[in-house]
């Protein structure tokens, strides 16, 4: 069945836009002669050079472009990233590229608080690994992706995540609020036809958003009891 | 009855700059419509969002696109109304016949359609200047051809474009002209054929042949397509319109 409300639409737009034509037609034969009509022409026709000419000459400052690009394909969202090492296995060192920081604390306590201070409408990934029972350090690690539009990275705009530990038993996670507004140019459907690194998507849709996302990865001393809210999404690993 | 002769190629050029003159509300129409896509795309430029535990990212996207769009029709219906009786009455201005009129206005339209595709082309640039001054957000530049071959080609698809469509028109117009039922009845025949070609084939036929035109990724083949089409469209302007009434 073929969807008739946007033919109707196309044919109503077309309809108004004749009317449109005929008012205009109509004024610019009362009000204008041709010869006017062909200098208005041309003015608007420099107009649009000397556009062309100030975007060449006068481009963005490069402080507000970014171009940057990022291969997208093989980056691994962080929740599959969370499969895969609590699911199938895979050591977590496997991910060191999207490491972003880390932190050591000293900790001596039988519990250990987790408190996260970010969006709670979003389970944030929390592995925990228990280590030997000398060893009274908690090590966090944070796990980023990143976040790009139409592949371009948009790290540099992005405050990293922040854990403290307070009071000696409750670990802080600060995930701070990133809102980022982008202007990009979406390249004319005609324009893509004929490149070679086009993507279809992008032709219907603008250039394609990856959002980035946080894993956190926490060694704690064999035998410390973790207390935590429970919208953090938490899996143990040996 | 006139004293003076004139060759047929002298004639179709006499008629092809009085059109120029007497159609340039033609022009002012393009303007208008051009100048309400830029403002369109500069203040309502299409936006999408998403966020995570992370990072909240609001994409605004610019393109020329409303323009073109606006183009398109205004190429389209400016065809279609050159064949309306206001327009043909014009003509009778010369001497003429059919065959020196239809060439007339086949040039004006090639003449339209340059003018069209070439402007709604550069006022994309008019577009990112006016945002370069008034939006002060980060750029993340992925909206422009990367390499000058995928720029040529662009401007000339959507020349080609405009061609297309100005002969689609034209041959509309035409047969608009023979009869004033097809005025109901070509719309009414273009619903029943895109519903044809959506049952048929599993709606293959209508991707097939949209598929014809713009899934072509070489720009030579595309421009043989689009002229080769062109041309047949104008063929038959010429037949269709050598069966319409004489004026006597």
């Amino acid at each position: 069945m073929i969807a008739i409300l946007p033919i109707f639409i196309m044919l109503l737009i077309i309809g108004i836009l004749i009317m449109l034509y005929r008012i205009i037609i109509i004024s610019n034969r009362k009000f204008i002669t041709s010869n006017q009509v062909y200098v208005i022409l041309s003015g608007y026709f420099i107009l649009l050079l000397v556009s062309l000419g100030i975007f060449i000459v006068n481009p963005y400052p490069e402080s507000s472009v970014l171009s940057e690009k990022l291969d997208t394909e093989n980056i691994p969202g962080m929740y599959s990233m969370f499969y895969d090492v609590t699911e199938e296995g895979i050591p977590i060192d496997e991910f060191e590229d999207y490491k972003e920081n880390e932190w050591k604390f000293e900790f001596s306590g039988e519990t250990l608080q987790l408190q996260f201070s970010g969006d709670e409408t979003y389970d944030l990934p929390i592995i925990i690994q228990r280590k030997g029972l000398m060893d009274e350090t908690l090590e966090v690690v944070v796990y980023s992706s990143p976040s790009s539009v139409g592949n371009i990275d948009l790290s540099s705009m992005i405050r990293p995540s922040e854990v403290r530990l307070l009071g000696g038993n409750v670990l802080e996670i600060n995930e701070p609020s990133n809102s980022i507004d982008v202007v990009s140019f979406k390249q004319e459907f005609i324009f893509n036809q004929f490149s070679k690194d086009a993507n279809e998507d992008e032709v219907f849709f603008g250039p394609r958003i990856e959002i980035g996302e946080s894993l956190v990865y926490i060694r704690i001393p064999n035998g410390v009891q973790i207390d935590a809210v429970d919208y953090l999404e938490i899996e143990y690993v040996n | 009855m006139s004293l003076t002769k004139i060759g047929f190629s002298d004639l179709v050029r006499r008629q092809y700059l009085f059109k120029l003159r007497a159609y340039s509300g033609v022009f002012t129409t393009l303007m208008v419509l051009q100048a309400l896509g830029i403002l369109f795309s500069v203040l309502g430029g299409n936006s999408s969002g998403t966020w995570s535990t992370k990072v909240e990212i609001t994409v605004s996207f610019y393109s020329a696109e409303q323009v073109i769009m606006f183009t398109m029709l205004w190429i389209f219906i400016s065809a279609i109304l050159i064949t309306t009786k206001a327009y043909r009455e014009d003509d009778f201005t010369f001497v003429t016949n059919r065959k020196s009129n239809n060439l007339a206005n086949g040039l004006f339209l090639i003449t339209a359609s340059l003018i069209g595709g070439l402007t709604s082309y550069l006022s994309g640039f008019l577009i990112k200047v006016i945002m370069r001054f008034f939006n002060g957000n980060y750029l993340a530049v992925s909206g422009l051809p990367s390499t000058w071959f995928e720029l040529f080609s662009g401007i000339v698809a959507l020349l080609l474009l405009m061609l297309l469509l100005s002969m689609l028109g034209y041959l509309i117009g035409n047969i608009v002209q023979l009869h004033k039922v097809f005025i109901v009845l070509l719309p009414v025949l273009f619903i029943g054929f895109l519903s044809l070609a959506n049952n048929l084939g599993d709606g293959k036929l209508g991707t097939n042949i949209f598929s014809f035109y713009f899934a072509e990724a070489s720009i030579l083949i595309f421009t043989v397509k689009v002229i080769t089409t062109s041309t047949l469209l104008f063929i038959f302007s010429l037949i269709i319109s050598s069966r319409q009434e004489v004026r006597l």
